[in-house]
């Protein structure tokens, strides 16, 4: 298993946070603490740092962080250092509320912000997401510019959290730069740029939002709805009843039903908790209290929208689709996208969740694959699992003869590490993207028009499990 | 062959036929002598829940649970999730989440379970896993004034 070195890089710039806090608190003029050189320590993550058992740093009390303070301007100056130690190395739950309180703190949590965020967007990277709010929301125009490049490096693995908050505190003059995003390779990007149209309260820009709605990812249209709901644009609400009623599954990934419940999180903060008429979105929509609370919702939505009679496109509509076959892979890369792919038994491939997209394969494509996991995988020997808990995944779903399907992961978080897959897997998925025909450009996949398929997964393969061999 | 999970909902149906039927009096039993018979929420069969059933709610720091939720505290349950990402030793305590990657939103103390283990240890787990135990529900602050919780759970990996 690949270890993290993300312990040592998250401690070296706590100690350099420690030291800063010693100098400034022995000396009675707020001389500020030199910038601790985080190049030199190793790549990694701060948020790889155990959750649970934070850094001594980070756990002291806050109080400790002041209790010598010579005057008012040194004591503010190491609670706000300590608020950036948490941020970056505090528990799970502390993280978010050290940094929001970073953001009401001003001019000292600016200069403590500034000691830790080092000069490039690696360096960046090493203090997890957290600190990214105070970035934005404090007054200093050199943070958030700092944003703005990590938003605009590809290989920056917090690029969705970085443009949420450039978003939520967008400037009048930031709009063009607002502008790509919405067409981001990465939806979780498109999405959450679509708050920035939201913060310009200027309703010219519903048609960019409506066109948010015939997005191919059910995330972006339902930001869009979000937001067009919150501007008197009821009928959106259509496109979040519609995920209520998924059952869609990719092999046994229930992904109907996590559409289900992020629409029922949105409708209930829309609409309250009792407009939903009891809805449970962990229940099967086709169970008779459930189906009931539907009818009931759907005829209250329809009431409000009244006639107007824009609808979801097909492919945004509720679907009881199941994709099976010889092959799954799931592949979730924080910089090059989400992608789900099958080999379906009848030669068919099948792109996407919900309502996925089927090409034709060459004759004999499944039967292929079909022979290589027969001659190569056992259901009841090995390893399943290769790397460390992290939201960069390649898992594949392999239906081995006589017995149950097999679940591989290979998995790392957001550092980049070298040819993790193993051969065996390297092997298989080499023979998927060989079967995928060359000519297949998907829409509203990630990247640009003139990318393929192939492409596409060949890069958000080789950002997880390293290069294909 | 009988699943765990088919095991305990005997054991819970079956406890409460064993013992007496609404007594005028409760019988005097030393306090953790019986831990069935010390906590009424042990004897109840377990509730299943997504931790997406606890965590898909709108909160920030001085809101209140909604009452829905807080009618979980203190009884037995079932929940399924993720193992937080940042977890890379054996540990005995970690956050249970609803998605495998958590790298586009922040998470709060209402986006987690934080489970305890009551006996042994775990590596990482990936993809989704089931623990059983007593959930407690409410706010819990350090001496700094974060929240550090809303949801614990003290059990085992089902």
């Amino acid at each position: 298993m690949v270890r993290s070195k993300g312990g040592r890089s998250a401690r070296a710039i706590g100690a350099a946070l420690v030291l800063a806090l010693i100098a400034s608190c022995s000396d009675s003029e707020p001389v500020a603490p030199a910038a601790p050189d985080v190049r030199d320590a190793p790549a990694s993550n701060a948020t790889a740092e155990s959750p649970v058992a934070e850094s001594p740093d980070a756990a002291a009390p806050v109080a400790d962080a002041s209790a010598d303070a010579a005057d008012p301007i040194a004591e503010e100056r190491a609670l706000a250092e300590r608020m950036v130690s948490i941020a970056c190395e505090g528990t799970l739950a502390k993280r978010p509320q050290a940094a929001q309180r970073l953001s009401a703190m001003g001019e000292a949590a600016v200069l403590a912000v500034r000691q830790v965020v080092g000069t490039t967007t690696h360096d960046l990277a090493r203090l997890g997401p957290d600190l990214l709010r105070p970035m934005a929301e404090l007054d200093a125009p050199d943070l958030r510019e700092r944003l703005w490049e990590a938003v605009t490096d590809a290989d920056y693995p917090y690029r969705p959290a970085a443009t949420k908050w450039l978003a939520e505190t967008a400037r009048d003059d930031e709009w063009a730069r607002f502008e790509p995003l919405l067409a981001d390779p990465l939806s979780s990007v498109r999405a959450a740029a679509l708050s920035s149209i939201a913060t310009r309260d200027d309703r010219s820009l519903v048609p960019m939002l409506e066109a948010a709605l015939e997005d191919r990812s059910d995330v972006v249209r339902r930001a869009a709805a979000d937001l067009l709901v919150q501007w008197d644009r009821a009928y959106a609400l259509r496109w979040l009843f519609e995920d209520l009623s998924r059952t869609d599954r990719f092999f046994d990934l229930e992904t109907g039903e996590s559409a289900r419940y992020e629409s029922a999180r949105v409708l209930r903060r829309l609409l309250d908790d009792r407009a939903l008429f009891g809805y449970q979105p962990g229940v099967d929509p086709n169970d008779p209290a459930n189906h009931a609370a539907l009818t009931a919702l759907g005829a209250a939505i329809e009431a409000r929208v009244g006639a107007d009679e824009r609808r979801p496109p097909a492919f945004a509509r509720s679907t009881d689709v199941v994709v099976d076959g010889v092959l799954g892979l799931e592949i979730r890369s924080c910089r090059r996208g989400e992608y789900f792919v099958a080999i379906a038994d009848d030669d068919r491939l099948v792109v996407g969740t919900g309502r996925p997209t089927e090409y034709a394969l060459e004759p004999g494509a499944s039967a292929r694959i079909a022979d290589l996991v027969a001659a190569r995988f056992d259901a009841t020997e090995g390893p399943t699992m290769w790397g460390e808990l992290g939201c960069d995944i390649e898992c594949y779903r392999v239906r081995v003869p006589g017995g149950p399907n097999l679940v591989l992961r290979v998995m790392k978080g957001p550092e980049e590490v070298d040819d993790l897959r193993p051969d065996l897997l390297d092997e298989l998925v080499r023979a998927l993207v060989a079967e995928v025909p060359t000519d297949v450009r998907p829409s509203g996949l990630g990247g640009s028009d003139d990318d393929t398929l192939r492409a596409l997964l060949s890069t958000a393969l080789e950002s997880v499990g390293g290069d294909l061999r | 062959m009988f699943s765990t999970r088919s095991i305990i909902g005997l054991v819970a149906a079956a406890v409460p036929a064993l013992l007496p039927s609404a007594p005028a009096e409760a019988p005097s039993i030393p306090a953790g002598s019986c831990p069935a018979a010390s906590d009424p929420a042990a004897l109840l069969d377990p509730v299943e829940l997504d931790v997406r059933d606890l965590t898909s709610f709108e909160w920030e720091v001085g809101d209140p649970i909604p009452e829905d939720l807080l009618r979980y505290d203190g009884r037995r349950v079932i929940i399924r999730g993720f193992m937080y990402q940042g977890v890379e030793d054996v540990v005995d305590q970690f956050p249970l989440v609803a998605e495998s990657c958590q790298c586009n939103e922040r998470l709060l103390p209402h986006h987690f379970i934080d489970v305890t283990l009551k006996r042994g240890d775990t590596g990482p787990i990936p993809g989704e896993f089931e623990v059983l135990g007593k959930l407690s529900v409410g706010e819990v602050e350090d001496e700094d004034g974060f929240v550090v919780s809303l949801f614990r759970l003290k059990g085992e990996i089902y």
